[in-house]
């Protein structure tokens, strides 16, 4: 019986990763891709995204939910971008003068996400999904108006014909893959670009020494309960901007490292299903809204993108149409986000019930922790 | 209420936000200055004001020791550099003589015309600011990227628009 339940309790706490590895397996047959194809994917995509998918920890720890608000830092980023290519900046000191330039501007937009969110406490995901796309208004305007007419480019080749304005689509030749071709190294047949390997274990050293140091600590006691945290002395509203601020400065790196593996950026689009990819990724990693951790990112980002990677060839194998696979994978990530919230709901609200029966018998102790757990989560009574 | 704050504890933190900002002006201006690209156009033509001897015969040109390229009287190749300094050796192709120059380019110009007569005479400077006739931009893309949620009628935003006013004469 207790065999069962735990069993219950596993497939319950872990469904999402289950269902998908069940059908990412299944789809890999169908697909026709050797296991050497899909291993050195893996590996280029891992240096993609993952530095993309690790800023979302942050916001999480301190209890703000999956910061869909990321995409303000991932503008940051273009914007760093352009003026890289602007100034004819290449190779890493490129990169690094981009992040330089996107640094400051993702600071200034993580106060104002933070700043919004404090705002709209305990709707914080939804209210950074939406400031997303009107930050987005802000940066087209910026980008296809101001740019070349009140903010000068030199650069002829990214200008739009009528003198003003951006490209639709930039050339980063300047700055392809040079990160990844700094250090790539050659193992059984893998070209592992060891250069971004490493930023990323730098980030992920950085997120576990974080979360040791005294602000670390507030944002976890600010996760937990932010009326205790108060209570405690921790400055609640400024731990929660400082969380937004470090997330939105770190998507603005990602989409840095992103921008340059993929080798040409979609001046008005390239960072509009940012947030969308990097949650879909964490929550298929086993990640929740009030939980995640490192592994979470890593096996996210490698189970979303085998996905990726084989749906469109199985779709095309299996019914002859490339695009069925294309749509299954859109599908497939919203229907991951939209599982994982429906399933979080799920259990706060069961966690609930128990601690209710838990009181009602009497009972304390672990009753009255997951009702209090249930209670600070989204959509919870604040 | 906010607590008065120690006003060396504010000196402090003031010297060390200063010192931060600095670290990042500096960082801005090294990466700008060690990742600045040029085109450098390595030719071989004979000197217009005739001050210099024929233009050589038969070189391989090399910009730090990468591959060399062999360039011929009357020839004009490019090759994109990165950062400001730069040794450049010209090898005979007959004759075996090497002549290696260091050279510092400016950051103001993004194309640089490096005379290779000048280069072997070693009459400085090497390189002038070139200006291409017409730089012809490449033709505008249409489409909005892949993952879009656009509708199919919609016009991406950076495409030109059919009422776009027309460009404005030279």
């Amino acid at each position: 019986m207790s065999g069962k339940k735990s069993l219950g309790r596993f497939f319950t706490e872990n469904a999402v990763v289950i269902i998908f590895l069940a059908v990412t397996v299944a789809a890999i047959p169908p697909s026709g891709l050797s296991i050497q194809y899909i291993v050195q994917e893996m590996i280029t995509r891992l240096g993609r995204n993952t530095f993309l998918v690790l800023a979302l920890l942050l916001p999480i720890y301190a209890g703000m939910g999956l910061n869909f608000g990321m995409t303000l830092g991932a503008m940051s980023g273009q914007i760093g971008l352009i003026l890289a290519i602007n100034f004819n900046i290449g190779g890493v000191p490129g990169l690094v003068f981009a992040a330089l330039v996107g640094t400051p501007i993702s600071v200034l937009m993580g106060y104002v996400c933070g700043s919004v969110l404090n705002k709209a406490k305990g709707r914080e995901m939804v209210t950074g999904y939406i400031l997303a796309f009107f930050i987005n208004g802000v940066y087209q305007f910026v980008v296809l108006y101001m740019m070349g007419s009140v903010f000068p480019i030199r650069n002829p080749a990214i200008v739009l014909s009528r003198g003003y304005g951006i490209r639709n689509t930039l050339n980063l030749e300047n700055v392809r893959q040079s990160l990844d071709n700094l250090l790539m190294l050659r193992v059984g047949g893998f070209s592992v670009p060891v250069a971004t390997a490493l930023v990323i274990a730098a980030l992920c050293v950085f997120v576990i020494w974080f979360k040791k140091t005294k602000l670390g600590q507030d944002m976890r006691a600010v996760g937990h309960d932010m009326a205790v945290a108060e209570a405690a002395g921790v400055p609640v509203d400024r731990t929660r901007i400082i969380a937004i601020i470090i997330s939105t400065v770190l998507a603005s790196f990602g989409q840095i490292i992103f921008l340059q593996n993929m080798g040409n950026m979609a001046t008005y689009n390239a960072h509009d299903q940012t947030s969308f990819f990097a949650v879909a990724a964490i929550l298929v990693g086993g990640a929740s809204v009030k939980k995640a951790n490192i592994p979470n990112v890593i096996i996210g980002v490698i189970l979303l993108h085998v996905l990726y990677v084989v749906t469109p060839r199985a779709g095309q194998n299996l019914f002859g149409d490339a695009m069925i696979g294309e749509y299954f994978r859109q599908f497939i990530g919203y229907g991951v986000i939209a599982l994982t919230l429906v399933l979080y709901a799920w259990k706060a609200r069961a966690s609930a019930a128990r601690a209710r029966e838990g009181l009602r018998g009497g009972a304390t102790g672990n009753g009255n922790g997951a009702g209090n757990g249930a209670l600070a989560g989204e959509g919870g009574s604040k | 209420m906010k607590t008065a704050v120690d006003p060396k504890i504010r000196a402090r933190r003031l010297v060390v936000r200063s010192a931060l900002v600095l670290v990042f002006v500096g960082l801005t201006a090294l990466s700008f200055t060690l990742g600045k690209g040029h085109s450098l156009i390595i030719d071989n033509r004979d000197l217009e004001d005739g001050s210099l001897s024929a233009a050589p015969d038969g070189n391989l040109v090399s910009i730090d020791g990468k591959e060399a390229l062999e360039i011929y009287p009357g020839d004009r190749l490019m090759e994109k550099v990165l950062g400001q300094r730069h040794v450049i050796a010209v090898e005979d192709l007959m004759g075996g003589n090497r002549i290696e120059r260091r050279v510092t380019l400016p950051l103001n110009a993004d194309m640089l015309l490096l005379s290779v007569p000048k280069l072997i005479a070693g009459v400085e400077p090497y390189f002038e600011p070139f200006t291409p006739l017409n730089v012809a931009p490449p033709p505008e893309e249409g489409g909005s990227g892949n993952n879009s949620f656009t509708s199919p009628d919609a016009v991406a935003p950076g495409a030109e628009s059919p009422e776009a006013p027309p460009a404005p004469a030279p």
